[in-house]
């Protein structure tokens, strides 16, 4: 995903029935960028940045990649500028057990074992992709999407062509940098590789 | 279940079936018990599709009784594709229906002495074959419609389409699900091609009249029933994961991880993945609504509920929902990230019985040779109806990769003992590629499932990180599983409960035992899976295989798998230590 100067000049809000929030799931799982501050453990990215409970990183995430491969130590593995990080809860088969992050079968996909790191830089200000998936976005996808994301803008007039009917029917307030407009009018934007900030508000964030 | 089913084919005057005790496959069950009877009886050396070739037909070890879980059901015999002995396993209705019956096994022997074909019909006062050449290359769905018009809207089916029948080494059986749909199969080795070998179309399967298999100690029973429902229950896999998003929840991970294969294995990410996840699935298929839309058992009993049911944009019924190795075969080995192509095609390999996973590879070996191109479904789809046709372009790609690439010259062709590869490439995570070259069955990913070798006692010194880990890890995983899920009837998937919850181990091991009167420990069943495996290797070596064939193709070995350009390193001599025990 390109890089951008962490702020969007498109900022669109959408209110929508409980039941769409899960359409826009498909943009948390291909990808959304987030500002942090560099130079962080993967567990202090999560815990203290982005504000997951340390319990549910310990109970419910179960895989977790960091420039696609396997994060075991979550105090060992630091994030930089434009790293890419996905979370996922347990996954099924042979395969699915050996990717579990420390997980008995790690010594079954060494090549791919994210190896300690140190941060490039510390403190700073940086943007990373972070990618849910599964229950990890059933359930942290609502807050994150209400809180914001910035994602590109052909990816999000995408999921609207591919989603128009319902989300005419099923948006009920949709603001541009702060005016009222139709699903339509995000549709036909021209913003190709333009950065949205995106909000979705919905009643299922937590 | 007291009693073994052998229609003898063969027979003067047309094929014959008579019944007789388990004798010494007493207590067998599912995997151990048609890998025991091929084994014993087949000559390994034998034409796959000849006369002397069996084909066994078994319910697990616990299928018929209310166990949950406990409704899958193996097809063994000498394989056609491989030229080793094969195991193939399915879920869907006929498993329980069987055990109600009584039957721990159906052997289909000899070859009729004509040309013709015969269906079966099993109820509760016996076996009735019929010739019925009005059969003939029907496809599973019309043939299942067929049977419903004939036997009632309560008999299950044991079938063939008309791959089986044109007797292609990528043939499946089919097996009729909770809604009579032929959508379960036991897709690989080409089981589809002996079945068809035999001359036999379509078994019908009655249960009226009969009652759930009986435990010895049923109060027992019924409490480790309670526990092992429990325990599956609370697992986030098997209580959450599987029936929100299927096995396609693989998707994601897999790619991410740059372990998909994608276009014929060239490299190990999809541009397109998330647009045929899980998470998408589950999220079309609950738009669209309908019965059993993303979540649904393959068979009665069992409360994972992995699958779905596939509808089309106008709400009819395509098929069930295509699991994750389905998806990858006919989606990113491909290049096609259209969920409604990999439907069709999911759909017509059902309906003309044949193993998805061997079908996707075989479309991508025949893609990389030009005869399509990488990404046109409508290609793709049209390929799968020449199978099913059986043209001669058909008949070649209908044979599986391994024949599809040497017909055309392709030296990238993901096989091992000739069966194609699943959803995982070996270069990013190497233990399954020692699972898919030391299997007897040819490469397999169920063959080394993730049943906890710490649990079973076996494994507790294990250093993963070290080869020699690898090694051992790969092999216990394969003597448990020949045991705990191929044989017992249980479905794979109970593994990751096992794996994580040992109480939920033990309310297993009391099911067993509460079941059949016995007090085995954990070490007896690894003894049992460690024979399984003994039997199998036997066959092979005594059908001409040797430590040769126990190999991932050279390709793995030399060409860099983007996107961490990893090549397969386990050397062969750690490779022949998997079955030295």
């Amino acid at each position: 995903m390109e890089k951008n100067d962490g702020i969007s000049n498109l900022r669109i809000s959408l209110t929508t029935k409980d039941e769409l929030v899960t359409i826009f799931y498909q943009l948390l799982g291909q990808g959304f960028r987030v500002n942090i501050q560099s130079g962080c453990s993967v567990k202090e990215l999560l815990c203290n940045q982005l504000g997951i409970h340390e319990d549910y990183l310990n109970e419910r995430i179960k895989t977790i990649f960091l420039n696609a491969k396997v994060v075991d130590e979550v105090d060992s593995a630091y994030v930089d500028d434009d790293s890419v990080l996905a979370l996922s809860g347990a996954m099924p088969g042979l395969v699915g057990a050996i990717l579990r992050s420390g997980g008995m079968y790690a010594g079954m996909r060494n090549q791919i074992s994210h190896t300690i790191n140190e941060a490039s830089t510390h403190g700073a200000d940086a943007q990373i992709t972070l990618k849910l998936w599964n229950l990890v976005v059933r359930e942290l996808g609502p807050t994150f999407l209400q809180n914001g994301i910035l994602i590109k803008g052909k990816d999000l007039q995408d999921l609207i062509t591919l989603h128009l009917e319902e989300l005419e029917a099923g948006c009920q307030a949709i603001q541009l940098n702060d005016k009222s407009v139709e699903v339509a009018d995000l549709r036909l934007a021209d913003w190709k590789n333009k950065m949205i900030s995106l909000q979705v508000n919905s009643g299922k964030a937590a | 279940m007291d009693k073994i089913l052998r229609i003898n084919m063969s027979a003067d005057g047309g094929p014959e079936a008579k019944t007789e005790p388990l004798g010494d496959y007493a207590g067998l069950g599912g995997r151990a018990m048609t890998s025991g009877i091929v084994a014993k009886e087949v000559p390994p050396l034998c034409h796959p599709l000849g006369e002397e070739n069996k084909l066994v037909i078994a319910p697990g070890m616990l299928s018929g009784s209310v166990a949950a879980m406990s409704g899958r059901i193996s097809v063994g015999c000498k394989s056609p594709l491989t030229g080793g002995i094969k195991e193939a396993n399915s879920g869907g209705q006929p498993s329980q229906m069987l055990g109600r019956l009584g039957y721990a096994a159906i052997v289909l022997e000899g070859k009729p002495q004509k040309e013709a074909l015969y269906k079966i019909f099993i109820n509760k006062d016996g076996v009735e074959i019929k010739e019925d050449n009005s059969l003939c290359m029907l496809g599973n769905y019309d043939l299942v419609d067929k049977m419903k018009a004939e036997y009632g809207e309560k008999v299950h089916c044991i079938s063939i389409g008309p791959a089986g029948e044109m007797k292609m080494s990528a043939a499946s059986v089919a097996f009729t699900d909770m809604e009579q749909r032929p959508t379960r199969h036991a897709g690989r080795g080409g089981v589809g091609a002996v079945m068809g070998s035999k001359g036999v179309k379509v078994i019908v399967i009655d249960d009226a009249g009969t009652s759930a298999r009986q435990p010895a100690d049923p109060e027992k029973f019924k409490e480790a029933n309670k526990a092992w429902v429990a325990g599956l229950r609370k697992h986030p896999v098997t209580g959450e994961g599987l029936p929100a998003y299927g096995t396609n929840v693989l998707t994601n991970v897999i790619n991410e991880a740059g372990a998909y294969p994608t276009r014929n294995f060239s490299t190990g990410q999809f541009e397109g993945a998330s647009k045929i996840s899980g998470e998408t699935q589950a999220e079309l298929e609950n738009a669209r609504g309908g019965e059993g839309s993303a979540t649904h058992g393959c068979h009665r009993g069992c409360i994972i509920r992995c699958s779905g049911t596939f509808y089309d944009k106008n709400g009819n019924f395509l098929t069930k929902q295509p699991e994750y190795e389905t998806v990858w075969a006919h989606g990113g080995n491909c290049g096609i990230d259209d969920l409604d192509a990999i439907a069709q095609i999911d759909r017509l390999d059902d309906d003309f019985g044949l193993d998805t996973i061997e079908m996707g590879a075989t479309i991508g070996v025949a893609m990389e040779a030009g005869v399509a191109k990488f990404g046109d479904a409508e290609a793709a789809i049209n390929l799968i109806k020449e199978v099913g046709k059986g043209t001669a372009l058909g008949r070649i790609l209908g044979n599986g990769a391994a024949v599809t690439g040497q017909v055309y010259g392709v030296e990238r062709v993901p096989v091992v003992k000739k069966q194609s590869m699943p959803a995982y490439d070996p270069r990013a995570v190497m233990g399954i590629g020692v699972t898919y070259a030391t299997t007897p069955m040819g490469a397999d990913h169920t063959a080394g499932y993730a049943v906890g070798a710490n649990i079973m006692g076996v494994g507790g010194s294990v250093d993963p990180l070290k080869p020699e880990g690898q090694m051992e890890l790969a092999r216990n995983l394969q003597i448990a599983t020949a045991i705990l899920t191929d044989s017992t009837g249980m479905c794979l998937f109970i593994a990751f409960a096992i794996l994580d919850q040992p109480e939920t181990f033990e309310a297993l091991v009391d099911l067993i035992n509460a079941f059949t009167g016995e007090s085995f420990t954990g070490d007896d069943l690894m003894a049992q899976g460690k024979a399984i495996l003994k039997c199998e290797r036997d066959f092979n070596f005594r059908a001409g295989f040797t430590e040769k064939d126990d190999r991932l193709p050279e390709y793995f070995k030399k060409e860099p798998l983007a996107p961490h350009n990893v090549t397969f390193q386990v050397s062969d001599e750690d490779l022949d230590e998997v079955h030295n025990f």
